[in-house]
C-alpha cells in the first residue's frame, strides 16, 4: 500500500517487479496537462495542486455530473507519449510516482533515479479503475476538455500495479526487451 | 484454409479483419497454432511485463488483391 503525500523513503525501497495498490489522491495527466504544467514551471507560476510526493495517473478518464462527479470509466493511456514532458518535470519535483500503461524511455528512467516510480497499470481495465475511485476531489484545467484535465480522484485500493521502473535505474520492459531479443534470434520459422 | 479466396481491395483488410476477429478461437488451424506459439515463445507477455502468454489465438483470413491497388 502506498499512500499520499508520498514517503520518499518508501518509494526508494520500491524494486522492479513489486505489486502495489494507492490509497490516497491521485492526479490524472495527458499530453496537454503535461504541456501546461511545465508551461507553469518555466514561467514559475504556482500550480493549482500539488505535484511534489504526488501520484499522477496517464489516464483521460469519462466522467458524468450529477449531483456530483461520478467517473465511469478511468483507463490507463499510453505513456510514451509523455516522455519528451517527463523528465523535465521530473527536476521539480523531490518524489514522484507515475502510473501508466506500456512503459516510457531511458530518459525517464534516468530522470526517475532516487526520485521516483513508474507503475504499470493493467491497460483496458477502466472500469476497474473506477470502482476504486471514491470520489472526485476536484478538476482543473477543465477547458482542455474532460481527457486532458488534471482531475484529483480520492481513491481506495488503487490497483494492481507493477512497479515496472524502479528508482535505481532499473526498468522491467528494457529486460523483458532483452530477453525477446535472444528468443527472437532462437525462433526457427 | 479456405480454397475460395475472394478478391478485394485494401478497404478488403477490415472486413477480412472483422471476420477473423468473430471466428471461433478454438479453431484454429495448423498454421495459425505455429504463428501463435512462436509468438507465444518470446516471452513479451501481458503488458509488455513478461511472461508465457502474449497472444490467446491468431486468427488468419486470406484475400487475393493486386499489388497496385
Amino acid at each position: 500500500m502506498l499512500r499520499t503525500p508520498l514517503d520518499k523513503d518508501e518509494i526508494l525501497k520500491l524494486k522492479v517487479g513489486d505489486v502495489v495498490y494507492i490509497i490516497g489522491e491521485v492526479l490524472t495527466a495527458r499530453d496537454e496537462a503535461h504541456a501546461r504544467i511545465l508551461e507553469y514551471l518555466e514561467e514559475g507560476k504556482d500550480l493549482p495542486f500539488e505535484i511534489n510526493r504526488a501520484v499522477i495517473y496517464h489516464c483521460g478518464p469519462i466522467v458524468v455530473k450529477d449531483k456530483e462527479y461520478r467517473v465511469i470509466s478511468a483507463g490507463s493511456t499510453t505513456s510514451a507519449r509523455m516522455n519528451r514532458f517527463t523528465p523535465k518535470l521530473l527536476e521539480k519535483v523531490d518524489c514522484l510516482a507515475i502510473i501508466g500503461k506500456g512503459g516510457m524511455s531511458r530518459d525517464v528512467v534516468e530522470a526517475l533515479k532516487g526520485k521516483g516510480v513508474y507503475l504499470a497499470y493493467t491497460g483496458g481495465a477502466g472500469a476497474l479503475a473506477a470502482k476504486a475511485i471514491k470520489r472526485v476531489k476536484a478538476v482543473h484545467w477543465e477547458d482542455l476538455g474532460m481527457p486532458e484535465a488534471v482531475w484529483v480522484f480520492e481513491v481506495e485500493e488503487f490497483g494492481p500495479c507493477i512497479v515496472a521502473i524502479d528508482s535505481h535505474g532499473n526498468s522491467l520492459y528494457e529486460e523483458v526487451a532483452r530477453v525477446v531479443e535472444e528468443n527472437y534470434r532462437k525462433l526457427k520459422l | 484454409m479456405p480454397t475460395d479466396y475472394s478478391w478485394s481491395t485494401f478497404d478488403g483488410a477490415a472486413k477480412l479483419a472483422k471476420k477473423a476477429l468473430l471466428r471461433n478461437v478454438l479453431e484454429m488451424n495448423d498454421y495459425e497454432r505455429e504463428i501463435l506459439d512462436a509468438i507465444n515463445s518470446l516471452g513479451i507477455g501481458p503488458m509488455g511485463l513478461g511472461g508465457k502468454t502474449t497472444a490467446l489465438a491468431v486468427l488468419v483470413e486470406i484475400c487475393f488483391t493486386s499489388s497496385s491497388c
